[in-house]
């Protein structure tokens, strides 16, 4: 075992490199978003549900809780939509998942502001 | 009777977040010597020379995913008794009973605590000792 400042040091390196990448994450997020909102195509769904189940594995295992409990409620959502075969979306789900991306985006800003 | 020890570990997951927080718990923490594998097919072609004691797969990886990469990996004799673990964010109970039912010691849940990420996997590696 080794010290645990030692860890702890390590811990808060990593934390900070993965923090250092969200905005890059958060800009492919909106940019598959925004093409998926003007096109349904499911070459952006899969690309959204890929981003958003990374973050939902990796979040609180960073130390930061709100980012798998926002990027779960996308994944799931967005884990329907390729398992049902989705096609088109209604008005109804777009705005549901314009607030998740929203609470997500909020997320993100958070642990960026801890750590950065 | 002398338990067998866990030094060596490898451990095949396709995000290079995971396996960097996960890398440090291990061998920081757990003491254990780590290899990281990025995809299935990677571990097929490292698995032999690297040995190792335990196998921790995650389930959802592009390409080969967990119980494909498990199931080529018990066609190498070498390996083919060798103890797998999966780590999967999908942790319902009847898909912990199905990884289990092909053969894996346990399944562990991803988010996980990088803290105790090591007794945790020390853990059902003594109690499968413990059966066996």
């Amino acid at each position: 075992m080794s010290a645990p400042d030692s860890m702890e040091e390590k811990l808060l390196a990593l934390r900070q490199k993965y923090v250092r990448k969200l905005p890059q994450r958060l800009q492919n997020l909106y940019q598959h978003w925004e093409l998926l909102e003007s096109k349904y195509e499911i070459l952006h769904v899969d690309k959204i549900y890929r981003i958003v189940h990374q973050l939902t594995g990796s979040g609180k295992t960073y130390g930061f809780p709100a980012i798998s409990e926002t990027a779960r409620l996308l994944e799931i959502k967005f884990y329907q939509l390729r398992k049902e075969k989705t096609t088109s979306l209604s008005s109804e789900e777009i705005k549901l998942i314009k607030e998740w991306i929203s609470e997500f985006d909020k997320a993100c800003q958070e642990a960026i502001k801890q750590c950065i | 009777m002398t338990p067998t020890a866990l030094h060596k570990i490898l451990y095949v997951e396709d995000e290079i977040d995971i396996q960097a927080i996960a890398k440090l718990a291990l061998e920081n923490i757990g003491g254990f010597e780590v290899k990281i594998c990025s995809s299935g097919q990677e571990a097929l072609e490292k698995v032999e020379c690297f040995s190792p004691d335990l196998i921790i797969l995650d389930v959802m990886m592009p390409g080969m995913d967990g119980p494909k990469t498990m199931e080529e990996l018990r066609k190498i004799e070498a390996i083919s008794t060798t103890p797998v673990i999966f780590m999967t964010a999908k942790v319902q109970q009847t898909e912990v009973e199905s990884y289990k039912s092909l053969g894996a010691l346990n399944v562990i849940s991803k988010p996980f605590d990088p803290m105790t990420l090591a007794s945790t996997i020390k853990s059902i590696w003594d109690t499968h000792h413990e059966c066996t």
